[in-house]
């Protein structure tokens, strides 16, 4: 009897706890699904069914160095397959077609003007409200005043978005702060060829635990992330000194 | 089935009567002429030798004294709404086939008043309420009670000469015997059979629908394909196409009436607002969605200011408040003002349709994330402009600025839908580069510079060759070693018009401290520009 009522499926037993914990939320509730590609990143598995789940509702992400914007595509890619929708601000001159390729659905992907101004955090604050990820450019974010931008911070921490920085800036305390690097174009040569693929590193740098680093070809042939595979495991954890 | 021979006729001296058109004396000749025929005429027109169908010669030359009455469907419409209220009193589920004519399931009916004749006779008695005397301009309402359509309008039009209902007994073979003396010609009034066709059965011995019915199903298969079966069917009252009935469509109209005259907007909007909401709950109570809505508002001096609104997408309590408040404005405030403030205000629903757009869907449907997202762009359009919030609409083309075109959203709407047919495998663009594509892209032209290794600009040829290996890449004073290019890939377009321009692209890679970063550019008219970044 006592293990039959421990057999009973999580969402039996949340339905019970529920009037006593207020509402609850799952784990996999929290979570918007990555690109397979990042998922070592991430330090999540790839399941055989379905995209990974890894990017947690409520966070700001900041994507900084020479593939910003390709990282922050390729972030908002999987949850934007998977129904969200994707609002990019005060950035128009951002590729429609990159944004395709990397798997953004355009159907469901609002550009937004640059709203000059003290407006900028009302509209941050409007679009939280109904779009999960929010991709604005670091220089609108500098802009603010620190008290709003941490403002517009716990909205997104209470409505479960996802607030993209693309570019690097100091006046925002992100939770996840990816940083990349290029290490080679693949393709071109000296009068011949074309663009193919870009090989990246990208540290991921929680604010707690230790940062992970890996390789992937991003925009990998068809424009979307693809894993490198070197020999010998692609994601290796940085070791604190001591 | 309860049909009125001239209906037309009898709508005209109606309107008559109310002051609302010229007036009419019911006992005197009267025809409607429709695309130069006479379309239908009053019994005293009818017994001068004006019959329907003549022109409109022949007729005067047969009648001298006869009065033309205009021909005005809607008139038709509007008089005989009152014969369909009376009517739907007894019998709630009608089909109004025209202005003048409306079909009805007996069984149930008959079984509640005691019988088909006692249902004629009911009938009969509703149809001429409130018209009685103008009824004498068309002949009176015939009811006809009969299996199938065809057959009950044959009974109908007896009826109506009769001056009493006919009733066909049920079943096919009673049916049959009623319709077989029939000429094969009034196949064309009432079920709208081809003319030519009836020709030709006349032609081939086929006087009456007798006729017809006595020929095997097979033979008129052969002869005439699906049409001669259903020929058949109807002929040999086998007819089973019941009406569809449905219910008429309720009054909806919203009024107000205001004791004191308004002469601001404001208020008026106000007043709306209120009517607009009561119609919205009624409509939503009923699972209705009005598409098209009549807003009348009327001046103490008697102005009017009547327009319809349409909206495919349906028109909610905002969206009437909207439409009110612009055909007010533009009354109170345009050149041609109402000399006195608004007494009335009057909002019709015209036309309903079922609501199933604001349903959740499982698949591939309207989602939750959709709605949400609709309310956040619809408040950032109203904090920023209707033009600042736009969605990629796939164009198609060679350059990577324009495959996408960013449209705003109020003018298409956001539902997370495709707006323009992306297809799954665009079609091959010649000259167009393959993925990837730049991450960033330059709509303005960002002039760059590129210099060979003696320092001076590297350049085209009009042939495509290129005057020397690019070395350095100057941006904004800011010089990088290029260290892998590719092109020139000439671009020549619309050379046929004045937008004609001619250009090469190149894909470079230069030298960064974070790693090598890649750029498209494009020269034309021997000037760099950087189209697009691989950021």
């Amino acid at each position: 009897m006592a293990i039959d009522s421990l057999r009973r499926p999580a969402s039996e037993l949340a339905a019970g706890l529920a009037p006593q914990h207020g509402s609850l939320t799952f784990a996999h509730e929290r979570l918007l699904p990555v690109a397979p590609g990042l998922a070592p990143l991430f330090g999540v598995e790839v399941a055989a069914d379905g995209a990974p789940l890894g990017l947690t509702r409520g966070h700001t992400v900041m994507c900084s160095g020479v593939a910003a914007v390709s990282c922050a595509l390729a972030i908002a890619a999987a949850p934007s397959r998977a129904g969200s929708w994707v609002a990019i601000v005060g950035e128009p001159r951002l590729g429609p077609l990159a944004a395709a390729e990397a798997g953004v659905v355009l159907e469901r992907t609002v550009f937004v003007d640059d709203p000059r101004g003290g407006d900028s955090a009302s509209v941050l604050s409007a679009l939280v409200d109904g779009i999960e990820i929010i991709l604005v450019p670091s220089a609108l974010i500098t802009a603010l005043p620190t008290s709003l931008v941490r403002r517009v911070q716990t909205r997104v921490q209470s409505r479960g978005a996802v607030l993209l920085v693309v570019g690097d800036t100091s006046s925002i305390v992100p939770d996840l702060r990816l940083t990349t690097r290029a290490h080679e174009w693949e393709g071109l040569g000296n009068g011949f060829g074309h663009l193919c693929r870009r090989r990246i590193g990208i540290e991921l740098d929680r604010r707690r635990g230790r940062p992970t680093r890996g390789d992937v070809w991003m925009p990998g042939e068809r424009g979307d992330v693809e894993p490198c595979m070197p020999a010998g495991g692609s994601v290796v954890p940085l070791r604190r000194p001591g | 089935m309860v049909w009125c021979p001239a209906w037309p006729l009898t709508a005209a001296v109606l309107t008559g009567r109310s002051g609302r058109g010229p007036e009419f004396e019911p006992s005197q000749p009267l025809m409607v002429m429709h695309a130069q025929r006479v379309s239908c005429c009053s019994p005293a027109a009818w017994r001068e030798g004006v019959r329907p169908g003549q022109r409109k010669r022949q007729a005067q030359g047969a009648c001298p004294h006869v009065v033309i009455v205009p021909h005005d469907p809607d008139r038709d419409a509007r008089c005989f709404e009152p014969v369909v209220r009376a009517i739907g009193t007894l019998v709630p589920l009608l089909d109004v086939e025209s202005p003048g004519s409306l079909l009805l399931a007996t069984r149930g009916p008959s079984r509640y008043v005691g019988g088909d004749v006692a249902l004629a006779d009911r009938l009969m008695a509703l149809a001429a309420t409130g018209s009685a005397d103008a009824l004498d301009a068309s002949g009176g309402f015939g009811v006809g009670v009969a299996d199938g359509r065809l057959a009950a309008s044959l009974a109908a039009r007896a009826a109506a000469r009769a001056g009493r209902p006919v009733v066909v007994p049920p079943g096919s073979s009673a049916t049959a015997d009623f319709l077989a003396p029939y000429p094969v010609s009034v196949l064309v009034p009432t079920v709208g059979c081809d003319p030519q066709l009836i020709d030709l059965l006349c032609r081939l011995g086929l006087q009456r629908l007798g006729d017809v019915a006595a020929l095997s199903a097979t033979d008129l298969l052969d002869r005439f394909g699906a049409t001669g079966v259903a020929l058949h069917h109807l002929c040999s009252g086998t007819d089973d196409s019941s009406p569809s009935a449905i219910p008429p469509p309720p009054d909806y109209t919203v009024r107000e009436s205001f004791d004191d005259p308004v002469p601001q907007l404001d208020m008026l909007v106000f007043a709306a607002k209120s009517l607009a909401d009561h119609l919205d709950a009624e409509l939503t109570a009923r699972g209705h969605l009005c598409t098209r809505i009549v807003v009348e508002a009327e001046s103490e001096h008697g102005e009017t200011s009547r327009r319809v609104w349409y909206r495919a997408e349906g028109l909610r309590a905002a969206a009437i408040v909207d439409r009110v408040r612009w055909q007010l404005d533009g009354w109170i405030n345009g050149t041609d003002p109402p000399s006195a403030g608004i007494t009335s205000l009057c909002l019709t629903p015209t036309d309903l349709r079922a609501d199933s757009g604001r349903q959740q869907g499982f698949w591939g449907e309207r989602s939750r994330a959709d709605d949400d997202a609709a309310k956040a762009i619809t408040r950032v359009t109203g904090l920023l402009g209707p033009q600042s919030v736009r969605i990629a609409s796939w164009c198609g083309g060679r350059d990577p600025r324009g495959v996408y075109e960013l449209v705003p959203v109020s003018e298409v709407g956001a539902d997370g839908r495709r707006h323009s047919e992306r297809p799954l495998a665009p079609p091959p663009w010649p000259g167009s580069l393959p993925a990837p594509s730049p991450t960033v892209v330059h709509h303005d032209p960002v002039e760059a510079d590129v210099l060979d290794a003696r320092g001076r600009r590297v350049t085209v040829s009009g042939r495509g060759a290129v005057s020397a290996p690019p070395e350095l890449f100057v941006r904004s004073s800011h010089r990088s070693t290029v260290m892998h290019w590719a092109g020139p890939w000439p671009v020549e377009e619309r050379w046929w018009d004045q937008r004609s321009r001619r250009a090469a692209r190149f894909q470079i890679v230069v030298d960064h401290p974070h790693g090598p970063q890649a750029y498209l550019l494009e020269i034309s008219g021997g000037r760099w520009f950087v189209v697009g970044e691989y950021r």
